[in-house]
C-alpha cells in the first residue's frame, strides 16, 4: 500500500473552501440500544483504521496540488464535548466520539463520501460488538478488518470513468438562498426526525414517487410556505441531492465517487404539491440517467486534466476553487438533501443497532441542509442549521404528520435554543 | 409503536419528543422537566472566550501602533526620524514570536521557518530605517538563516522519524540558503563571506540528504510537486 495519496476529483475542491461556517466535515451515526464502553471503541478502533488506510491520514499542500499522507499515530477516539462537525484545530480528518449510546464518526469531505463513511462506521461498531462478546456473523455485508485492502478500493473512479466526449453544462438559472439568524456562539444544532420507514415509503408509492422524491417535494413546499420572501424573488427552490455514482459504474472505491445533481423549480400558489412532485420526479428521473451521470463526471474530470490547470500553482487554484464554488455551486442551490438509503445490517447485529443518523454540514449560502437513512425500518431525517429559525423544519415536519399520517419522533442536540429571539 | 405512545408530545407541533428535550426544538416551547439529554453533551459555550482574547489583545495592539504612528508624525519636526516603524515591526515580530512560535501548536519545523522569515525581516526593516549600513544582509540575516538550517538539521539527525515531516522545510531552507549569495550578486550585500558560509551550509545539507536520505528525499518530492 502506498504511504500517500493524490486527492480524488471530488475531494480536490474541500480544502479549498472549508472554513468556520463550512468545515466540509460530516457525520455519520449508530444509535445502539447499550451503553458505550470507551476502552472496547479504542480497541475496536485501532484494529478497523487497518483495513481503511485511507482514512487514517493529513492534509498536505504541495506546490500545485494537496494530497494526504500516512499518519502513523493512532485515531482518537473521544467522549463527545463539542457540536457536530466542528472544525478541526490539530488537523485530524477523521475523529471518532461518543455519548452515551451513540457512535459517531466525523470525517473529512476530502477522504470519502457518505457510503465510504458508512462503510467504515459498520466495520467500526461489528469490531466493537464482537469485542464485546456478541456472537455476530457479517453475512458478506461488512469489509472485515482480517480482510485484504483491495486497490480497487483507494482508486480515483472519476478517472476510470472519465469520457473525453461530453456536452459542456449549462447555466443554471437564479436560485433563492435561505437567509436567517446566526446563533450568537457560532455551532451547528442538529434536529432528528424519526419515523417508520414502510409507513414513509408506502405514502410516497401513493403519490407515483420514491421517498427521496417524496421528501425534496416536501422541503420544497416547507420552503415556500416559510418564506415571506420568497413570495417576491420568483426565483427556483433548488434542492442539491448527492448521487451515489457505484450504482450505475460499477466500483468498490471507499473514496468520493458521487455526483450533485439540482433539483427544483420556482413554486407559486398556482403549483400544487402534486404538480410539484411529479415535476421532482420527472427531473429526478432525468438527471440520474447514465448518460447525464456520464457527462456530469467528465464535466468534472475535464478542467482536472489540462495540463494549464494542473501547471497552475496550489494558492492560486484555491482561490478559483473557492470562487467556483461560492458563485457557480452554493450559490446554485437553496438546500442540499442526502440520502444514503436503506443501511443492511448483518440479521444478529441489527438488534443491537436502534438507529443511524447523518450530518450534512451547513456552508454559507446553505444556512440549513438535510441527512436522510434509514435502519431496521427506521428512518432518520436529520436538519443541520447555524440559524436560529426553525419554521421551515418544523412545515416540514408537520406535514409529515398531518398530510401523510406518519408518526415522527423529534430529538435535537439543542445548540443555541437558549439565543433569545422571539 | 407503544413505545411511541409514552413520549410527550408537543401539542403545537404534533411530533413526538425525545423525553430529554428542554424545548420542542421546532416551535422552542418549554418543557417542564430536569432530565439531561440522553444522546447529546452539555455544551460549553465558553470556548468563545479564546477568541475574544485573542480579538482584545489585538485590538490593543492596533491602539497601540496606532497612537504610536500619531505621535511619530505629530512630533515629526523635533524629531526628524520615523520611529513608529520600529514600533510596528517589533510588534509584529512580537506576534508572530508568540502566537506562532509559543502558543501554537504548529511542528517544529514550522515555528523555525517562520522565525527566520520573520527575524529576517525585522533586522531588514530596522537597518533599512536607520540608514541601511547594510549589516543585516551582510551579517544577521545570514547567522539567522545558519541557525534556522543547523537547528532543523540537528533535529533530524537525531530525530530521523520526522524526516518525512521535515523533509518539506529542509527543501525549502536549502532554497533559502541560497538567499545571502544572490543578494551578494546583485550588489545589495557587500560582504562575501557570511553569504558563502551559509551557501556551503546549504550545499552540504543537499549532499547530506541525497546520500543518506535519497529515497525519501524523491518520494516527499514527488508527493509535493505531483500533477
Amino acid at each position: 500500500m502506498n504511504n500517500w495519496y493524490k486527492l480524488d476529483n471530488a475531494a480536490k475542491i474541500f480544502p479549498a473552501v472549508r472554513n468556520e461556517t463550512n468545515t466540509s466535515i460530516f457525520r455519520v451515526s449508530m444509535v445502539l440500544t447499550d451503553k458505550i464502553q470507551e476502552y472496547i471503541l479504542r480497541k475496536a478502533t485501532n484494529i478497523v483504521i487497518q483495513r481503511y488506510p485511507i482514512f487514517n491520514v493529513q492534509l498536505h499542500k504541495g506546490t500545485f496540488w494537496n494530497y494526504l499522507d500516512i499518519k502513523k499515530s493512532s485515531i482518537e477516539v473521544k467522549k463527545e464535548e463539542h457540536y457536530p462537525c466542528h472544525p478541526t484545530t490539530d488537523g485530524s480528518l477523521l475523529r471518532v466520539v461518543y455519548f452515551n449510546k451513540k457512535i459517531s464518526v466525523e470525517i473529512f469531505h476530502s477522504l470519502t463520501d457518505g457510503s465510504g463513511a458508512v462503510e467504515f462506521l459498520k466495520t467500526l461498531v461489528f469490531q466493537y460488538l464482537l469485542l464485546k462478546g456478541e456472537q455476530i456473523d457479517s453475512e458478506d455485508t461488512i469489509l472485515l478488518p482480517e480482510d485484504n485492502i483491495e486497490s480497487s478500493e483507494i482508486e480515483d473512479s472519476y478517472i476510470r470513468y472519465y469520457d473525453p466526449l461530453f456536452i459542456k453544462r449549462a447555466k443554471s438559472e437564479k436560485t433563492y438562498q435561505l437567509k436567517g439568524t446566526e446563533f450568537k456562539q457560532r455551532g451547528n444544532n442538529t434536529i432528528h426526525g424519526t419515523m417508520d420507514a414502510q409507513l414513509l415509503n408506502e405514502k410516497a408509492k401513493e403519490h407515483g414517487a420514491t421517498i427521496t422524491a417524496y421528501l425534496i417535494t416536501v422541503l420544497i413546499y416547507s420552503i415556500y410556505r416559510e418564506n415571506n420572501s420568497y413570495i417576491k424573488s420568483r426565483k427556483n427552490i433548488v434542492i442539491a441531492v448527492p448521487v451515489n455514482l457505484r450504482k450505475l459504474f460499477p466500483s468498490k472505491t471507499l473514496r468520493n465517487f458521487f455526483a450533485v445533481i439540482n433539483v427544483g423549480k420556482v413554486v407559486n400558489q398556482d403549483v400544487s404539491f402534486q404538480d410539484l412532485l411529479a415535476e421532482v420526479v420527472h427531473q429526478l428521473n432525468e438527471k440520474t440517467s447514465k448518460k447525464n451521470l456520464q457527462n456530469n463526471i467528465s464535466n468534472n474530470v475535464h478542467l482536472e486534466k489540462s495540463i494549464w490547470i494542473k501547471m497552475v500553482p496550489l494558492l492560486i487554484k484555491h482561490l478559483f476553487l473557492k470562487y467556483s464554488f461560492n458563485n457557480l455551486g452554493d450559490s446554485k442551490k437553496t438546500m442540499t438533501l442526502s440520502n444514503l438509503g436503506n443501511i443492511t445490517l448483518p440479521t444478529h447485529m441489527q438488534t443491537h443497532v436502534e438507529r443511524m443518523e447523518i450530518v450534512n454540514y451547513p456552508t454559507a449560502k446553505s444556512p440549513i441542509n438535510c441527512g436522510i437513512c434509514s435502519v431496521n425500518n427506521k428512518l432518520t431525517i436529520t436538519f443541520t442549521r447555524r440559524i436560529m429559525e426553525t419554521d421551515i423544519i418544523r412545515s416540514f415536519f408537520s406535514f409529515l404528520v398531518k398530510e401523510a399520517n406518519i408518526d415522527v419522533t423529534i430529538e435535537s442536540n439543542e445548540w443555541g435554543v437558549n439565543d433569545a429571539y422571539m | 409503536m407503544n413505545g411511541v405512545l409514552m413520549m410527550p408530545t408537543c401539542k403545537n407541533c404534533h411530533v413526538h419528543l425525545d423525553k430529554y428535550l428542554k424545548k420542542c426544538p421546532l416551535c422552542l416551547r418549554r418543557m417542564n422537566h430536569n432530565y439531561k439529554s440522553s444522546l447529546y453533551p452539555d455544551y460549553n459555550y465558553n470556548d468563545a472566550r479564546k477568541n475574544i482574547k485573542c480579538k482584545v489583545f489585538l485590538f490593543l495592539t492596533i491602539i497601540f501602533t496606532s497612537v504610536c504612528t500619531l505621535i511619530n508624525l505629530l512630533t515629526i519636526k523635533k524629531e526628524p526620524t520615523l520611529w513608529f516603524i520600529y514600533v510596528l515591526v517589533i510588534v509584529f515580530y512580537l506576534w508572530v514570536l508568540i502566537g506562532h512560535t509559543i502558543i501554537s501548536r504548529k511542528n517544529f519545523g514550522s515555528k523555525i521557518h517562520l522565525q527566520i522569515f520573520a527575524l529576517s525581516f525585522l533586522f531588514l526593516v530596522i537597518d533599512l530605517n536607520s540608514g541601511f549600513e547594510r549589516w543585516s544582509v551582510n551579517i544577521v540575516i545570514p547567522i539567522i538563516i545558519l541557525l534556522g538550517t543547523f537547528l532543523i538539521s540537528l533535529k533530524i539527525a537525531t530525530e530521523k522519524m520526522f524526516v518525512n515531516a521535515y523533509m518539506g522545510y529542509v527543501m525549502s531552507v536549502i532554497v533559502v540558503g541560497f538567499i545571502p549569495l544572490i543578494l551578494y550578486a546583485i550588489g545589495i550585500s557587500t560582504l562575501f563571506w557570511p553569504s558563502s558560509v551559509v551557501t556551503l551550509f546549504s550545499l552540504l545539507a543537499i549532499i547530506g540528504v541525497y546520500m543518506f536520505a535519497d529515497k525519501i528525499f524523491k518520494a516527499e518530492f514527488n508527493r509535493r510537486f505531483h500533477l
